[in-house]
């Protein structure tokens, strides 16, 4: 009798918990996609900075490439299962998926170039890539 | 002279195996995203971890009798089966977050993808567990884990504003996008990181192992009370330096590639050598241990022979789980799940788990019958329930914010 | 208390807390089992005991697949369950010290099944770790 009670009370509680945990609106799905393309172009641009200078090795800088090209286009397919509730989202997700997108083109010529030369050259479009990403950030967060 | 030496090895050692994959992921994270904000927590678990060390390295020194032995013995059979249970799974989880560690060591020497090198490194552990003997593994991989102090290295050369990492560490960050359920989320990680269950299993066995006696306490009080905090101050600087480098460019950090970015920023190729060294001496060490410990936990529960002080085929049930469980590790690996994120869980998973090791180990810490007249003091006791109470609440806490904050997202 | 110790003075043992789930190790310290139940002298399940009757005594430790049985109720048969005689008992302390060798125990026979079948044909199974003299680690 006691140990069901205990048993009910865990229940309730757990499912309470799960209902107060906060359902994101889309526009925070946005913020996080965009987010966390923003941390993947940034740490590849440092990344190929630092083996430029001789800093890092090529086996870091390639797994890193390898890593961030995954998380990008990770938080490319998560755009999918936003849900849109009106036209703004709408075109919020539009300029986030392109951003995004174009983010991640970069990153995975930045990969194949250093998995298959030895040598990045197309920095200039990461970082391009970059300030897109973060410009469709700020209106987003602005927009809060 | 040789005391001298034995004693420096044994604080070296337990910085060196202070760190691991839990602790190194989650200060890299905490830094990237909140800063030295959290530091506190760290502090509070690296406490927490001496308390505990502590003691149940004495009870097993001066009874002669490890954990689980204990827990059977003392608690009886129910409450010993699901703490057996409990404590068992969340090893398991440690164990294969700890293989990870080591394959993605090895992929940022290497190139090669870490899936290729979890076989290989789990082979080449078991080897070591097979063959080595317990004092070379300990100090083997505690010395060479020590290379992490690359990363206080690292902290010193990056040249940061001291004032302003003080100022994190009291104030908080004021620009951080973070939510506060996924600061006390963090908080908890980062306890259960410097917590890690494990950690006991395998010093109270141990001492066991090493066929500690009353006289061995005062020098593991030494190595724990000068070691732990030192391997503190390394978390610390792990987290300092994702602060430094990573926080102002909001690089939040997801695989631990980007861990090396400040390392190659501050010390370029050479430091970068060193950690990696450090992180795969620490992640093997940590992956040694917690296979150990799941054979220990078993085999002490269930009265089995065990002990790497015995030939194998004195041991062999022992020994046959521990290979089930580095097959088990492999597996879950293989099935490509993240060993990030797996990291993740075990450390919010170890501070759930805490009380069902802690709560048994004071108790008989405290009992005359085991203890003889080293029972606990007044005063350890005192802050000993103190901790008591932040464990069972960080274990309350876990599950709620782990499902509120998505896992940290 | 019984049998084998005839010149000790008697001591008090609760079985639950001195007995119950104690380690057993044979005669050069390894463990073998944890007790798991006591076998009575003369005490049959289920029927009355005739009033002047003497008190049962302890003929053996037993061991066994009891941990289900344990926490959901009800006893594994007899035959199922391993025998550790009372009066190979030497010590009976924090842990139960016999003095036999495992090697005559039935209590040993999955661990000596692992180690013939699996672990002792894996090479080097059967010597200690690099380095590691051979002595028995004392206490457990």
């Amino acid at each position: 009798m006691r140990v069901s009670m205990w048993a009910a009370g865990l229940i309730l509680l757990l499912g309470l918990i799960c209902g107060c945990s906060q359902q994101s609106t889309a526009t925070e799905d946005l913020i996080h996609a965009l987010s966390e393309a923003h941390s993947a172009i940034a740490s590849s641009v440092l990344g190929i900075d630092l083996y430029d200078q001789q800093r890092s090795t090529r086996a870091v800088t390639e797994t890193l490439l390898e890593d961030m090209a995954e998380q990008i286009v990770d938080a490319e397919r998560a755009l999918e299962t936003v849900t849109i509730d009106s036209e703004q989202s709408q075109s919020e997700r539009d300029a986030a998926l392109a951003a995004i997108h174009t983010g991640a083109a970069a990153l995975l010529t930045s990969r194949d170039q250093l998995q298959q030369r030895g040598a990045v050259d197309n920095t200039a479009d990461l970082e391009a890539a970059g300030h897109q990403i973060d410009s469709v950030l700020g209106q987003l967060r602005g927009g809060q | 002279m040789k005391k001298v030496l034995g004693l420096a090895l044994g604080i070296l050692t337990a910085i060196g195996g202070f760190l691991d994959i839990g602790d190194l992921v989650t200060n890299a994270v905490v830094g990237s995203r909140f800063g030295l904000s959290l530091g506190w927590a760290v502090v509070v678990g690296v406490i927490g971890i001496c308390i505990f060390a502590q003691m149940s390295g004495r009870v097993a020194a001066v009874s002669g009798r490890a954990t689980f032995e204990l827990i059977r013995e003392r608690l009886g059979l129910r409450v010993g089966v699901l703490n057996l249970g409990a404590s068992f799974m969340i090893n398991l989880m440690t164990l294969t977050a700890e293989i990870g560690g080591v394959a993605l060591a090895l992929q940022l020497v290497s190139s090669v993808s870490y899936l290729l090198w979890v076989p290989f490194a789990a082979f080449a552990l078991w080897l070591v567990i097979w063959r080595v003997k317990f004092s070379i593994m300990e100090n083997v991989a505690g010395l060479v884990g020590l290379f992490l102090i690359g990363f206080a290295v690292g902290l010193f050369l990056l040249g940061p504003d001291w004032g302003e990492l003080g100022r994190q560490a009291v104030h908080g960050v004021s620009t951080s996008n973070e939510k506060v359920s996924t600061y006390w989320f963090y908080a908890v990680a980062l306890f259960g990181a410097a917590m890690t269950p494990y950690e006991v299993f395998f010093f109270s066995s141990g001492a066991v192992e090493e066929g500690w006696s009353v006289k061995d306490v005062a020098r593991s009080r030494a190595n724990v009370l000068v070691g732990f905090p030192l391997g503190g101050l390394l978390s610390l600087a792990i987290a300092g330096c994702a602060a430094v480098v990573l926080l102002p460019q909001l690089i939040s950090v997801t695989a631990l590639s980007q861990v090396m970015l400040p390392v190659a920023v501050a010390g370029g190729k050479v430091l970068l050598a060193f950690i990696i060294l450090g992180i795969v001496a620490a992640t093997a060490g940590a992956a040694l241990e917690t296979t150990l410990s799941a054979g220990y936990t078993i085999a002490q529960f269930l009265g089995w022979s065990w002990g790497k002080f015995r030939p194998p085929a004195q041991a062999a049930r022992f020994h046959l789980l521990m290979i089930i469980c580095l097959i088990v590790g492999v597996g879950t690996l293989m099935t490509g799940v993240d060993p990030i994120q797996v990291t993740e869980m075990s450390v919010v998973f170890s501070a759930l788990a805490l009380p069902l090791t802690y709560l048994p180990i004071l108790i008989v810490a405290n009992d005359p019958e085991y203890m003889g007249e080293h029972v606990n003091g007044q005063a350890l006791n005192g802050i000993a329930l103190i901790y008591l109470v932040i464990i069972l609440a960080a274990a309350i806490a876990a599950i709620p914010l782990l499902i509120i904050t998505g896992a940290g997202q | 208390m019984t049998s084998n110790t005839g010149s000790e003075a008697s001591r008090w043992l609760d079985a639950q807390l001195h007995l119950l789930d104690r380690q057993v190790l044979d005669v050069d310290g390894v463990p073998v089992a944890v007790v798991d139940d006591l076998e009575l002298s003369e005490v049959l399940v289920g029927q009355e005991i005739p009033i002047d009757t003497p008190p049962p005594v302890i003929t053996a430790l037993l061991s066994g697949p009891a941990l289900a049985t344990r926490i959901f109720g009800g006893r594994p048969p007899e035959s199922r369950m391993q025998r550790t005689l009372w009066v190979d008992i030497v010590e009976i302390d924090v842990v139960i010290r016999l003095g036999v060798g495992r090697d005559i125990l039935d209590l040993a026979w999955t661990e000596g099944w692992v180690r013939d079948r699996i672990i002792g044909r894996i090479p080097g199974g059967r010597h200690t770790p690099q380095g590691e003299p051979n002595d028995e680690r004392g206490r457990s």
